[in-house]
């Protein structure tokens, strides 16, 4: 009974401990705006209804993932803030209830570690087409384990992930696969019944996509490239919005070489972390769903560490706070990254301008066309490259358009996308332009047909923010 | 025992010695790099916070560095006079190393003789003198105690609180001191290769001091790393200055300054410990020679601070071999000869060491900043505007923040800095005026500084682009040019 009682106010500390780490993240950010930009991609999509998105590339087929924004639509302002915290807490005691099904016998520091992650963090603390599967993911899984009748819940589901994500959606049936054949065999019926269900709406969506749209093979480079790329990925502290932390990577490894004798019994976790190592090397996604084992091993490898024999008590006691301090800082770095990540103050009072403009096209880096189209202007280039009309030759004019000094071959580009206001501030400044009057900033400073109608340079400062209007000629 | 210690700080009086007579015959310091160190130095004085944005340094930038070297200065100058903090005490603190060198080959052959062989030949290195002479360098710090750590790795038992306390101090330091991390955990595989098993008390020291050195690192390169991930690691070092780490390697020149006798020595020692006496502190000593060289390999070193490090390596392991001639020299007849062999070995030190170290340190000391030079720099301090941006050679840049006070527009501080070495070099020896004055332009430069070191360097006479309508000379002295951009 007491410990009921105990094991009772361990899992709400926890619980409030996730609410916290969630919810004081966005809270910092001080303007209220959301962190990066694929949430406004998803809250303009929750207030435009229809297939076609008009302010994209110029007008282009909506191939969004349609769950989200059809959730958002109920009420974008309040579901925007609070759907992220409430889908982690969700998930994470889906996660719980999990662990419990696998009786894992660390489950109260995999929960820690699993707040602490980076890759969590950068999860629910955001809007992202990604929280849906997520929770979908855990929540089919925890479903798959109920003995009485829930466990049919599992099959719609599976059904209406590809709507939300067919990448999340694909891994989750292997890991279903792996589940029913090593752990629950006694239920591969139902994943007889998953499998077709998931490839039927999974290639329902895709036949609706094909249809509507064309594919073009990008033929330019974005991101990260190369096994450093790779890299930057997977670990957090090296830049990966979703990245493992590297130190709870090092004591999962530890985890796993120390659980080896239990191979056999946990052939599914280690199918599972296998597959997703592999899968993580093409799909961020596969991190994430990665991110949930690592908590599970790395508690396992703290466990290990600390009830080895120890030659020196002094050396254990720091390689664990080391370990402690690693994971940590990890999650902090990324909490730090969020609250300090675009778009700022000086870029939402710009926002707030290019919105009461009349309409028109605006021309900046793919970067910021999430934010162009939030404010009700159309842009020429977005990061959504993925079934885009024209992309490759939109990014070969976009690059030349940058670079030229030359007012002809600009003009020829503007007239070719109708484009009336050009977007410059001075983040993008800063990675596209070395000198001050590089390419297009020599023609936005001494062209007269390029007039600047904004400029936030005095409040502002080093964050700048300009817009220039096309001048008709 | 005692004979020993007074032969051991007799050597450290003469290391100590050489390099202060050389030290002292220029009122500068050698390197541009020094400079840096001085300037931060000073900062923290004046402030006691260290300088993140910099505002002078590619016209403004941001500044990645722990600065506990420049803390470590700041304090020591609360209490000892300057001549003492920034010439004396970087001499004092790389001549120590040959008692940390003479403990670690103690700890290795338990032979006196030799242990004080090997500390006399680490203190006569000449590629380490060359790079190490009258220079105000973080190595000054690190590499006595990187050694002192491989000493306290090999007694563990006696020095723990010690080794903890280094795991602390080295990653702060330098990003350098992650080569005991690696040739630590090659250490390890070679041992098991061999199927000999690592202590566990160094196993658990060994993972500790890499965990130790990776989260130190991330935290204070954490930028960097998010920024360019594992290429962090490169430093942001332009390509072309990481390919010309290799070129021009002389393999007799290398044979001349890493020392002929450590050379042939060392290699003799690392095949006894290896193959023979299966030493475990030798497997440790050649993996800290195999990370020098993968560091070398994969250019995150450079040459001149691999050789250095490899000098003295070198030199430790030369005890091994040594300690063996003794040994084998006390079987024979010549025993009774001993005293003139050890005065043998002392000359053939002398003639192979130190006489070449004496030559590379005349040499550093005559390529140090010059009188004339230092002159051009101060007129710049007091006769242009404090916003003005000075170009100079990319291996002056430090020279122009730190005696001119004045913006660069590029140094050798190249983390999270704006990749302008091509620019730069071109800058010197293109004849063509349109391109100078769009560099000029694009960087604002108001002032170009022109030495004859840049001159010899480039092999060039003169700026071709310069003529009466764009620059003017605003002064000239033997050594250096000044221009001033009009147009």
């Amino acid at each position: 009974m007491k410990k009921q009682q105990y094991t009772k106010y361990y899992v709400s500390a926890l619980i409030i401990a996730c609410i916290l780490v969630l919810s004081i993240v966005p809270l910092l950010r001080l303007d209220n705006s959301f962190s990066g930009t694929e949430a406004y991609l998803h809250l303009r999509m929750a207030e435009n209804e229809g297939m076609f998105d008009e302010l994209s590339y110029g007008g282009r087929f909506a191939l969004y993932s349609l769950g989200l924004p059809s959730i958002l639509s109920l009420n974008p302002d309040l579901l925007g803030y609070v759907l992220p915290l409430v889908l982690g807490v969700l998930s994470f005691l889906l996660f719980l209830g999990l662990l419990k099904e696998f009786n894992i016998e660390t489950k109260s520091l995999a929960a820690i570690i699993l707040i602490l992650s980076p890759s969590f963090l950068g999860l629910f603390t955001t809007l992202n087409k990604l929280i849906i599967p997520i929770f979908l993911t855990l929540f089919g899984f925890y479903l798959i384990f109920r003995k009485s009748r829930l466990h049919l819940l599992a099959i719609p589901v599976f059904a209406i992930m590809p709507f939300f994500n067919i990448v999340i959606s694909l891994m989750s049936l292997f890991l279903a696969f792996l589940l029913v054949n090593f752990k629950l065999k006694n239920k591969r019926w139902l994943f007889y019944i998953l499998l077709p269900i998931t490839i039927i709406t999974t290639s329902l969506f895709l036949g609706y996509i094909f249809k509507n749209t064309t594919f073009e093979r990008l033929m330019f480079e974005i991101g990260k490239s190369g096994i450093n790329g790779k890299l930057q990925d997977i670990f957090s502290e090296m830049g990966g919005r979703y990245g493992l932390s590297i130190f709870a990577s090092i004591l999962a490894i530890f985890g796993m070489i120390n659980n080896w004798k239990n191979k056999y019994k946990e052939l599914f976790i280690f199918f599972s972390v296998f597959s997703l190592i592999i899968l993580m090397m093409f799909r961020i996604e596969a991190i994430i769903l990665l991110n949930f084992f690592i908590a599970v091993f790395a508690a396992k490898g703290f466990k290990a560490f600390l009830n080895a024999r120890w030659e020196s008590k002094n050396l254990r006691f720091f390689i664990l706070l080391t370990f402690i301090c690693g994971i940590v800082f990890a999650s902090m770095a990324q909490g730090s990254r969020i609250v300090n990540s675009l778009p700022n103050e000086a870029i939402n009072d710009a926002l707030k301008f290019l919105d009461n403009l009349p309409d028109g096209t605006v021309f900046s880096h793919y970067s910021r066309g999430f934010w162009i189209s939030y404010a009700g202007k159309s842009n020429v280039m977005d990061d959504n490259f993925m079934f885009a009309p024209n992309v490759n030759e939109r990014w070969k004019d976009s690059q030349e358009l940058f670079y030229t000094r030359d007012w002809k071959i600009a003009k020829g580009i503007i007239d070719k996308y109708n484009i009336k206001y050009v977007w410059i501030d001075n983040y993008l400044q800063e990675e596209i332009w070395e000198g001050d009057d590089e390419g297009l900033l020599f023609l936005l400073e001494y062209s007269n047909s390029l007039k600047k109608i904004y400029d936030n340079k005095d409040v502002y400062i080093e964050q700048a923010v300009q817009i220039w209007k096309v001048q008709e000629e | 025992m005692k004979k020993d210690y007074i032969i051991l700080f007799a050597i450290f009086i003469v290391v100590f010695q050489f390099r202060l007579l050389f030290a002292f015959q220029t009122p500068y310091l050698s390197a541009d790099d020094a400079y840096y160190n001085l300037r931060h130095t000073e900062h923290i004085m004046q402030t006691f916070s260290p300088i993140i944005f910099d505002q002078l340094s590619y016209g403004g930038r941001y500044i990645i560095d722990s600065h506990l070297f420049h803390y470590f200065l700041a304090f020591l100058k609360l209490i000892l006079p300057m001549s003492f903090v920034f010439k004396m005490l970087p001499e004092l603190l790389f001549a120590s190393l040959v008692f940390i060198i003479y403990g670690i080959a103690k700890r290795i052959t338990e032979n006196s003789t030799a242990a004080l062989f090997a500390a006399f030949i680490s203190g006569f290195i000449p590629i380490f003198i060359s790079n190490s002479l009258n220079n105000l360098s973080q190595y000054a710090l690190l590499f006595p105690l990187l050694f002192y750590q491989l000493y306290c790795m090999l007694n563990l038992k006696t020095h723990m609180g010690r080794f903890i306390l280094l795991a602390f101090i080295l990653p702060l330091l330098h990003p350098f001191s992650f080569i005991l991390s690696i040739a630590m955990v090659l250490y390890s595989i070679l041992l098991n290769l061999e199927g000999m098993k690592v202590v566990k008390m160094q196993r658990e020291s060994i993972l500790f001091y890499i965990l130790i050195g990776i989260l130190i690192n991330l935290i204070l390169y954490k930028r960097a790393f998010f920024s360019s991930g594992l290429l962090a690691v490169w430093q942001s070092i332009p390509t072309n200055l990481l390919v010309q780490y290799f070129t021009n390697i002389n393999v007799l020149a290398l044979v001349y300054n890493i020392g002929f006798i450590p050379l042939i020595l060392g290699i003799l020692g690392i095949l006894i410990g290896l193959f023979k006496e299966k030493q475990k502190p030798v497997y440790l000593l050649s993996a800290m020679i195999l990370g020098n060289f993968i560091l070398l390999f994969l250019k995150l070193i450079s040459i001149q601070v691999g050789m250095m490090f490899l000098g003295i390596l070198l030199a430790l392991i030369s005890a091994l071999s040594i300690e063996k001639l003794i040994s084998y020299l006390n079987m024979t007849k010549f025993v009774k000869y001993k005293q003139h062999l050890f005065f043998l070995g002392v000359i053939l030190i002398v003639l192979t060491m130190v006489i070449p170290s004496y030559f590379n340190a005349k040499n550093i000391i005559d390529n140090s900043i010059s009188f004339q030079e230092v002159e051009a720099l101060n007129w710049i301090k007091d006769n242009t505007h404090e916003n003005s941006t000075v170009l100079a050679s990319i291996e002056e840049g430090n020279y122009i923040t730190s005696i001119a006070k004045r913006k660069n527009v590029a140094d050798k501080q190249f983390m999270l800095a704006p990749n302008r070495y091509s620019e730069m070099q071109e800058m010197f020896i293109t004849e063509s005026q349109v391109k100078a004055l769009q560099f000029i332009d694009k960087y604002g430069v108001d002032f170009i500084y022109l030495s004859e070191r840049t001159k010899k360097e480039r092999s060039i006479e003169h700026l071709k682009y310069v003529d009466k309508k764009c620059f003017h000379m605003v002064f000239k002295n033997e050594k250096t040019t000044i221009y001033k951009v009009l147009c």
